[in-house]
Formats: C-alpha cells, sequence, structure tokens
C-alpha cells in the first residue's frame, strides 16, 4: 500500500472511531463494566457473551433453566458466539462486546467504502459518504438501543455485493468470496442472511446497474454452490434446534399482520427518528439518510442500487402503508403473505432498511463522487451534512441510556453448586418489557456469580421456563397458603425445594410494590429465616438460604427427576 | 486487522487496572445456611447519584389541577409535588408538571401517582413499578386524558427534554426540513454539474 492510500485509510479509519465513539457515548468511557442499551436484550447478550460454552453447535448450559438446561441453539448470532469465545479470555463479557459496539460500525464502515470505490467507482473523500451511511443508519442505532450489537459488524454485506458485481466477468475468485461472505451473513443473524440473499437475487436477476451487467453464468454457479452448502448446514442446525425455540409468546394472542406491524417501518421512521419508537420493547426506527436519499435521487449512476434501496425500504413497510407507526394505513405488500405457512418466524419486516441504507450508501457514494467532478466545493457540505446525520437525524447518542453490570452483593452468599430462584413478579400488557427486562438481568448475573439459575437466557418465552413455573409455586404458597394445592409446613416446603436443587431465593424487593414485598418476606422469613440484604447494583436484593440443604450440591440428572415429578404430580 | 489488535490492546491495558465485571467474587466467609445472621447487610450502595424527572402531562384533561407523586427509592419512600410553574427550566402553564427527585441509583422505582380536582377531590391515576433507563439522568412521563378511564399513561420524552405528543410531532417536522434542504441542495448541485 503507497503512502497516499495509507493516509486516505487512516484518515478514514479516525473518523469512523470517532463517529463511533459518539454513536454509542459513553461506552468507550467505560468498556467493562456499562450496560450501553435502552432495551432488555443487552443483557442477555452480556450472559451469552460470558458464559464459558463447552462447544459450539451443540452447546448447552446445564446451568441455565435449571435443571432443563438451554441450548445455544437459539442464539441469534454465531458470529457473536465466535466473537466472545475468543475476546471472552482476555476483555471479558463487557470488553468482547464493546468490541463489537466500538469497532464493528469501523469495519462496517470501511468495508463498504471500499466496496463503493471498487464496485462502483466512487472516490475518496466521496465514497465515505458511502460508509457513514450503512455503518451508522438506523438500523445500526437500533443494534445498539437493543443490544444486538453482532448488527454492527456485517462487513460481509458491502463485500458480498461488490464481489457479486465484480463477478461479471465470470471470475470464479469473486464468486467463492461472495459465497463466504453471504455465509457469514447468515451467521450473522438470519435477517442478515435474508437481507444478503435479497440483494444476492436482485443482483444475480437484475444486475447493478446500466454499466453493471448481471454476473457470468460460470460465477453463478460457484456462488450457488457456496450458498447452497452453507445454508444447508445451518438449516439443518435450524430444524435440530426447532424445540428449543419459541413456543409461545405474549404476543401469540395476536394474528401475523398485528405482528407485523409492530415490527414494521412507517415513512416517519423512515426517514427520522422521534421519542415514541424507543417508549417500549424495541426501537423500530429504521431512519433513512437524508442526504444519501437527496444524492440519490438527483444522482446519474447506480441505477441498480437505487432500484435495491426502493425495493427494500418499499418492503420494511411490512404489511401497512402507514405515514406514521401506531396510526392506521392501508394494506401493504406484507400483507399478500399473511396466510402462507412459516410466515410467523418472520416477525421484523423493518430488518430490511438495513438493505435499502446499503444501496442509499452505495449510490450516493458514486453520485457524489460524479457531483464532485465538476463542483467539488459544492459537494463537499452534502459530505459534512452525511457525517453529522447520525446525530441530527438518528439522536445519537442522546437516545442510549447506561446500567451499571455490577452483581448485587447478596448473591456472595447463595450456597455453591445450588440452583438460585430470581423472585421477580409478573408484568403483562404494555408493561410486558419489564418481564423480559428482569429476565435478562437476571441472566447477566448468572455469568458473574456462575450459578445455576432457572430462568431462560436465549429466549424471549417467560411461559413455561422453570423460573416462572416454580415462582408461582414459591408465591402462592407464602402469600395464599391457604388457596394452594396443597398444605405444606415450612419444612417440606424447603425439602421440595431442595429436591429440585434450588438452594436460595433472591427477592428483587424493588421489583413489587412495598406491600408485596413485605409479605413475601415475612413469609419467605417464616420457611428459610432471615434473608441477607445487600444494596448495590441499583437494587434491594435479599437472599433466602434453603436451611434443607445436604452437604453436597444435588446433581442435575436428580434434579431433572424430581423436576418432572414436581410438574406431573401422580 | 490492526484495528482489532490495537483494540484488544488497549481494552487488555485497561482491564489490568480496571476490575473487569467477570472478575472472580470474593467467597463469603461464611456461605453455609447455619451462618446466615438475622438480617444481615452485604456490600455496600453503588457510587453515584441519579436525578429523576417526573412529568405529567394534562395538556388536554383540564380536569386536574395539581399532582402529588409518591416515590419508593430503594425502600426510602418520598412524595413529589409536581409543579408547571417553570422553575425547572420548562415552560409555565403548558399543562405540563414536573418535580424531580435525586438520591442513589436505581434500576427501578415505585410510583403511585395521585391527581387532585380543583374541588379537592384525589384520584389514584397510576400505581406501578418504573424503569429508570439510566444511572445518571432519567425522564419519566405520562399523559392524562388518552385513556377513558382517566388514568395516566407512559409517553415517551427525553430529549429535548418536553413530554407533550406535540413535541414528537415537531421533530419530524424538523427531520423532514432537514430533508428537504437537503434535497434542494443536492438537486442544486446536480444542476450546476449539468450546467
Amino acid at each position: 500500500m503507497n503512502a497516499p492510500a495509507v493516509w486516505k485509510w487512516a484518515t478514514a479509519t479516525t473518523l469512523y472511531l470517532l463517529v463511533s465513539f459518539a454513536f454509542s457515548w459513553p461506552q468507550v468511557t467505560s468498556p467493562f463494566d456499562l450496560v450501553v442499551a435502552r432495551h432488555f436484550d443487552p443483557f442477555d447478550a452480556w450472559w451469552v457473551a460470558g458464559r464459558p460454552f463447552g462447544a459450539w453447535i451443540n452447546a448447552f448450559s446445564d446451568e441455565t433453566a435449571w435443571p432443563l438446561g438451554q441450548s445455544l441453539g437459539k442464539a441469534d448470532s454465531w458470529v457473536m458466539v465466535a466473537i466472545c469465545s475468543v475476546l471472552r479470555p482476555i476483555v471479558g463479557p463487557g470488553g468482547a462486546l464493546a468490541f463489537l459496539t466500538l469497532l464493528g460500525p469501523v469495519f462496517t464502515a470501511l468495508a463498504t467504502q471500499w466496496a463503493a470505490e471498487r464496485a462502483l467507482g466512487a472516490r475518496y473523500p466521496w465514497s465515505i459518504i458511502a460508509g457513514i451511511t450503512f455503518g451508522f443508519c438506523g438500523l445500526s442505532a437500533t443494534a445498539v438501543l437493543e443490544g444486538h450489537v453482532y448488527m454492527l459488524f456485517v462487513p460481509w454485506m458491502p463485500l458480498l455485493v461488490a464481489d457479486l458485481l465484480a463477478a461479471r466477468d465470470g471470475s470464479v475468485t469473486a464468486a467463492r468470496r461472495a459465497g463466504l461472505w453471504w455465509a457469514l451473513c447468515l451467521l450473522t443473524s438470519a435477517y442478515t442472511g435474508m437481507n444478503a440473499t435479497f440483494a444476492a437475487g436482485m443482483i444475480l436477476v437484475f444486475g447493478g446497474g446500466p454499466k453493471l451487467p448481471r454476473p457470468h453464468l460460470r460465477s453463478v454457479w460457484w456462488f450457488a454452490l457456496i450458498c447452497a452448502l452453507a445454508g444447508s448446514a445451518y438449516a439443518a442446525g435450524f430444524l435440530v434446534n426447532t424445540n428449543n425455540y419459541r413456543v409461545a409468546s405474549a404476543d401469540a394472542v395476536l394474528n401475523t399482520v398485528e405482528r407485523w406491524q409492530s415490527g414494521s417501518a412507517s415513512i416517519a421512521s423512515l426517514l427520522a427518528w422521534y421519542p415514541n419508537l424507543d417508549l417500549n420493547l424495541h426501537s423500530v426506527a429504521p431512519c433513512l439518510s437524508g442526504v444519501a436519499i437527496a444524492l440519490a435521487v438527483f444522482g446519474v449512476p447506480s441505477r441498480g442500487m437505487r432500484v435495491l434501496a426502493l425495493v427494500a425500504a418499499a418492503l420494511s413497510l411490512g404489511p401497512t402503508f402507514r405515514l406514521v407507526s401506531g396510526q392506521g394505513g392501508f394494506p401493504w405488500i406484507f400483507s399478500l403473505f399473511a396466510d402462507l405457512p412459516g410466515v410467523e418466524w418472520f416477525r421484523f419486516p423493518v430488518r430490511l432498511a438495513h438493505l435499502a441504507s446499503l444501496g442509499l450508501a452505495f449510490a450516493a457514494a458514486a453520485s457524489a463522487s460524479t457531483l464532485a467532478r465538476r463542483a467539488p466545493l459544492v459537494t463537499i457540505p452534502l459530505l459534512i451534512a452525511s457525517i453529522l446525520e447520525p446525530i441530527i437525524i438518528m439522536a445519537m447518542p442522546w437516545r442510549t441510556m447506561t446500567a451499571p453490570a455490577e452483581l448485587p452483593d447478596a448473591y456472595r452468599v447463595a450456597p455453591k453448586g445450588w440452583a438460585i430462584l430470581d423472585l421477580y413478579p409478573r408484568f403483562e400488557g404494555r408493561g410486558s418489557d419489564l418481564d423480559s427486562y428482569f429476565g435478562g438481568v437476571s441472566c447477566m448475573y448468572q455469568s458473574m456469580h456462575r450459578q445455576p439459575i432457572l430462568g431462560r437466557c436465549l429466549d424471549t418465552t417467560l411461559t413455561g421456563e422453570p423460573r416462572t413455573i416454580l415462582s408461582n409455586w414459591v408465591t402462592t404458597r407464602v402469600l395464599d397458603p391457604n388457596n394452594a394445592t396443597e398444605v405444606l409446613t415450612n419444612v417440606e416446603f424447603a425439602n421440595q425445594l431442595g429436591k429440585l436443587g434450588v438452594g436460595s431465593i433472591v427477592l428483587h424487593v424493588d421489583a413489587y410494590l412495598p406491600g408485596d414485598a413485605a409479605d413475601l418476606r415475612t413469609g419467605l422469613t417464616e420457611r428459610f429465616g432471615a434473608p441477607v440484604v445487600s444494596t448495590n447494583g441499583g437494587e434491594r436484593t435479599e437472599i433466602f438460604v434453603n436451611p434443607m440443604l445436604s452437604a453436597s450440591p444435588l446433581s442435575r440428572e436428580a434434579a431433572l427427576t424430581a423436576w418432572t415429578n414436581f410438574e406431573n404430580p401422580a | 486487522m490492526v484495528l482489532a489488535v490495537a483494540f484488544l490492546c488497549l481494552l487488555s491495558v485497561a482491564g489490568a487496572q480496571t476490575p473487569a465485571a467477570t472478575a472472580t467474587i470474593p467467597e463469603p466467609a461464611a456461605a453455609a445456611a447455619s451462618a446466615v445472621a438475622e438480617n444481615s447487610t452485604v456490600g455496600s450502595e453503588t457510587a453515584g447519584t441519579q436525578a429523576i424527572l417526573f412529568q405529567v402531562a394534562a395538556t388536554s384533561s383540564g380536569v386536574y389541577d395539581r399532582f402529588e407523586l409518591r416515590l419508593d427509592r430503594l425502600g426510602a419512600s418520598e412524595t413529589l409535588y409536581l409543579s408547571d410553574d417553570g422553575s425547572l427550566g420548562d415552560t409555565p402553564g403548558d399543562g405540563v408538571f414536573a418535580a424531580v427527585s435525586t438520591g442513589p441509583y436505581a434500576r427501578t422505582v415505585g410510583v403511585e401517582i395521585f391527581a387532585w380536582q380543583s374541588n379537592g377531590a384525589r384520584q389514584l391515576v397510576y400505581a406501578s413499578i418504573v424503569r429508570t433507563n439510566d444511572i445518571n439522568y432519567s425522564v419519566i412521563s405520562w399523559q392524562i386524558g388518552s385513556r377513558p378511564d382517566g388514568r395516566a399513561e407512559r409517553i415517551a420524552t427525553d430529549w429535548p427534554g418536553d413530554s407533550t405528543v406535540n413535541a414528537d410531532g415537531l421533530k419530524v417536522f424538523v427531520v423532514l426540513g432537514w430533508l428537504a434542504i437537503t434535497l434542494a441542495y443536492a438537486g442544486f448541485a446536480a444542476g450546476r454539474r449539468r450546467a
């Protein structure tokens, strides 16, 4: 690499790093022990990053969802699992997640810039518009806020497009590389794989535009072969783990169209963030770049990329064309597919806007390069505006929230090797995100105390998990023993929990209204004795240690047998 | 690759100085159940102070003239009287009642909101557990008048600090303005190129 090239990439990298630090501020100030996000999934991501899974595809954690166990088959991203497996021993789970949060967009932006220059002839510094537009797009902001940090590390998507366009001359090497990028997209997440498949399909059928014809048939065969092999392996893993996937959830009462609507863009959310988009559960704010839209509209080249962006943006609107999220509209493209079998697996049409951002990024960079040939000074404000857009349009980092990754001290007295039952109330309706939030926090705690817990950590379905079942059992017998199916003495109560391998109950006091917490404390104290109390990590925690434990911890097999009898009493 | 290696080196160095979240937890002095003393307390509070701004937007209800909020933060109870006099730097008389509570960081707080009518009648309009979201500063907002039962409903807010739904609309207008300007400017630039 010659000196100008080194200078170019060093400058671009520095710029992307600065934008990234601002984008996820204040993550860079505290990468190890601060959760910077907004919703509940970052805590589960912490668990994935912090769990020392013994193996790969068939990895299984005995110590989660005790005694049933938790398969890693539900993991959203195998790329994230692999990166965290490598980084965790060096920098811990917080550092591994910070790596993805802080450097993921930088790698993605650099790859997009490179691809725009190589495949579409964009010129530096205008190619930076491509890097910013895709690396720091609206769904990147969503990834930070929802804790899906693997979505930030997707250099494979622009590389896939670049290599498919390069394969128009029949290059087998480019086709093989494109197959590899497609497989990595699929391993990054199922939605990224769908975006990659959609992009590849568009390019294979229509090409990249007037001067970018379709790939040569020889390249297509190679690409298809690699995709078939990788896709088959992924599908096999998916089917093997079907039983570990969502079986029912709080929104199961919604029909397909209603579910899609909550995960779809609207015209307003495609253009900008507004506060209501962050209120509950998710941040469905794809926020396309205004500068990129303007450049794509007025640009001459890269018609194929503009079409790609337009079609993807139209699909991201889901089943209903709406001006503003949460309001009425008229039936749109996805409504045609609502009755097809299996579509319930696809929940977030908005994720297709990721591809719209990529198409816009390429189109904008190529367009700006063309404009700049005749009027560079006039084009400079557009470059500056695109760099500012992640702040102006997406309101990052004002949307990020912080929480400490700190274990309440009370967990220290939990008997070693015995399971911990985290006691939280159930929340329904619009408060249901608290259910997921507390479940996620409990999982993050497990990556620190490393004792078995009864909650699931990779499944958003709370009904049916051991924690929910046993919490209901305990709560009923403590608060309303006369209405329980059987009357237990304090010793029988403790023995039943001991048979299931539960060594302690952690009452998360602040999750309850004060009266309920006091009643639970009184009832548990009668049965287990006085709790050990701590007030740190942002909550009051009271741990009640089971007084009827044997000297050595119960084996999982014994607990599993007891659990089967518990769920199916004779 | 160089970037990744440099990042790892930095994190490793910093990790040597900062206790990572996965640091081994010290073994309890007496973990056995028999050693648990009555109501023993372990550890210490998380350092730092968290300010929570509570807002109740009653811009369209016209029924209530003051609000009282009972807060339970880490077991400490506090009663806040929400005001609309502009004392918090907001617009006086705009129908958005607000109060600030400062204390140790809490992941969640218990909140009860009572609304007072001008005839002295009091009504409980909200009671639940609420996430605070941020370790330093949180804004938690409700709206009165949007539900037929008269109860308060959580709404989004926090930037630039107003809680009314109209403000959400304003932000959309700002962005549409941004888009219009960039479109116009790009059109101007394209026109120059063609000329």
